[in-house]
């Protein structure tokens, strides 16, 4: 019995470590989930639109925050240079809304409280835990 | 000769339009030279700042990671007259960033600043602090192609103007040159076809036309007077030739002909004496009688004009004269009738006038005769033969204020002219002649 605790445990604390980001996007938005194939995608502007073909606005951090540092190794796998080039590429070539830029994650939030087609990330959880207005997407692992 | 007029024209007018054609190129030229000079300047000025602010956008929008202002430069930069094409290289030289979206490489190695080149670039190093490279905008020149052809279709129309204009310029002006040139030349002509009296307008053309027309008139002038001269000289000179020669021996002498010398088969010689001229002379003054004689022989001279008679001499008071040469026997034989009878009024005129008492004696004889022309100095035309001795014989043996004839001129006069036999008269070596006096 002490063995299957210290199993579950373990798989819990696993689990809280590499949730360490959390997506959150506006509470009117159906998404539930989101494999983390297309939040890399969304974050560097291959995939523009939702299910239902509105326009993703996407909201980051500054390139020398520790959140986004994490975030980008674990989801976009990209240099943040590389990250600003694929935008400007996209700029130049298609209608895309590049993302909006925040320092905090407070910022983070009140942004996609307001705006229904937003996409973020934190990492404190609790942040949102009060917000009825923002809601958290679970990332389906690859 | 109408050659040599058409080619002045021709020369004049080639050279206007030659020279406008020349014009007209350079100012062609300097109008596209200029042209592009300045809308190169327009082009590389403008494309620089847009370059500038497309560099400087970008670097900002990096540094501050402001990617909305990068995106509203480049839809900025997009919406900018001419522009063709955008490209942005990283450090590696890997284009990260174009529109259109499918530019390649080798688009940013064809830089030029040419613009007769379809697109003239303009390039600028940007630099952030994650990374630098370059940026590379191409801008169309098909403005100033439109401007140029534009410009072209201007210019040529202006050109055809000018040209246009050069040529009527051109026909005006050579003919204004011209015509005094052409009036002189026909002038030339007519005086060449003897009508020397003409003269060259000397009031057209410049001053120098003038002044050569005005001496060419004043040459023609003293020429012309010189002519008249010269034909005056001439004039008399021929007169004292027919003074003294019948008209026809006179040309033939002057057309070259060496000796005269004549057979004439017909022809009718009369010689006149004046009867009491010795008693005259011996009781008048020389001037006198010599005026006297002068007036007599004067009158005959003209009644010899008169009849196209020819006088052959005169040899102190005696004056002979034969038919007109080339008359038929019976028409000479009647002209010199007539003449005779005439000599005798003209005599009794100046007797009346002078109070004189002069008489003729005539006598008239038809017959062949040779004649010629003889000597060097005081040449004269002579007759020589039988019927020169015959008519002579018949004067001296004549009665005064009578017309005595032979009867070979009787036979072809007596239709004509009354007469009546006189008898037969012993001439010395030729036995005896039958005579007639005419009534």
């Amino acid at each position: 019995m002490k063995k299957v605790l210290l199993i579950l445990f373990l798989i819990v604390g696993y689990c809280e470590v590499s949730q360490a980001q959390s997506i959150i996007v506006n509470a009117q938005n159906s998404t539930i989930t989101i494999p983390s194939k297309f939040v890399k995608d969304i974050f560097i502007g291959n995939m523009t639109r939702w299910k239902n073909n509105s326009l993703i606005e996407v909201v980051d951090y500054n390139a020398n925050t520790e959140l986004r540092t994490e975030f980008t190794a674990k989801y976009i796998e990209m240099s943040v240079m590389r990250v600003y080039k694929n935008w400007i590429r996209l700029s130049l070539s298609a209608e895309v809304a590049p993302p909006k830029i925040f320092h905090t994650q407070q910022e983070v939030i009140d942004f996609v409280s307001k705006n229904a087609n937003a996409i973020g990330y934190i990492k404190d959880r609790q942040l949102i835990s009060k917000d009825s207005s923002v809601k958290e997407v679970k990332i389906l692992e690859k | 000769m109408m050659s040599w007029k058409w080619g002045l024209r021709h020369q004049l007018l080639v050279s206007m339009v030659l020279l406008t054609s020349i014009f007209v190129a350079v100012f062609f030229y300097y109008t596209s030279d200029q042209q592009y000079k300045l809308f190169h300047r327009e082009f590389i000025s403008k494309n620089n700042s847009v370059t500038e602010t497309v560099k400087i956008g970008l670097e900002i929008g990096l540094q501050n990671e402001n990617l909305e202002a990068i995106k509203s430069i480049f839809d900025w930069v997009k919406n900018q007259k001419d522009f063709h094409w955008i490209g942005i290289t990283d450090s590696s030289g890997e284009i990260f960033a174009s529109y259109p979206s499918e530019l390649r490489e080798d688009f940013l190695s064809h830089q030029s600043s040419d613009l007769n080149l379809p697109t003239i670039t303009t390039s600028r190093d940007w630099k952030s602090p994650l990374d630098h490279g370059s940026i590379v905008i191409a801008f169309s020149t098909d403005r100033y192609h439109l401007q140029s052809q534009k410009l072209f279709k201007d210019t040529a129309f202006f050109s055809f103007i000018i040209l246009f204009l050069a040529v009527i310029l051109s026909l005006l002006l050579s003919q204004l040159i011209a015509k005094p040139l052409t009036s002189f030349q026909k002038t030339i002509e007519q005086i060449s076809s003897g009508h020397t009296h003409h003269r060259i307008d000397s009031e057209s053309g410049g001053a120098e036309v003038k002044g050569l027309t005005q001496s060419f008139n004043i040459m023609m002038d003293e020429l012309n007077e010189a002519q008249m001269k010269i034909e005056r000289e001439k004039q008399k000179s021929e007169n004292l030739l027919l003074n003294i020669l019948p008209v026809k021996i006179a040309d033939r002498l002057k057309s070259g002909e060496k000796i005269i010398s004549d057979k004439l088969d017909s022809v009718t010689i009369l010689f006149a004496d004046l009867v009491g001229f010795t008693v005259l002379a011996s009781k008048t003054q020389a001037p006198e009688l010599v005026a006297i004689l002068n007036r007599i022989f004067s009158d005959f001279d003209d009644l010899c004009e008169q009849t196209r008679a020819e006088k052959i001499k005169t040899i102190g008071d005696s004056y002979m004269v034969i038919s007109p040469l080339g008359s038929d026997a019976s028409k000479g034989a009647q002209i010199m009738i007539s003449f005779a009878q005439q000599m005798l009024k003209i005599l009794s005129q100046i007797n009346r006038e002078n109070d004189l008492s002069l008489q003729l004696r005539i006598g008239i004889h038809t017959g062949p005769a040779i004649a010629g022309v003889i000597g060097k100095k005081k040449f004269s035309y002579d007759l020589w033969g039988d019927t020169i001795n015959i008519a002579s014989r018949l004067e001296s043996h004549g009665i005064p204020d009578q017309i005595q004839i032979s009867e070979s001129t009787q036979l072809l006069i007596k239709d004509y002219f009354k007469n009546e036999y006189r008898g037969e008269i012993e001439l010395k070596g030729k036995g005896k002649f039958k005579t007639f006096l005419i009534s």
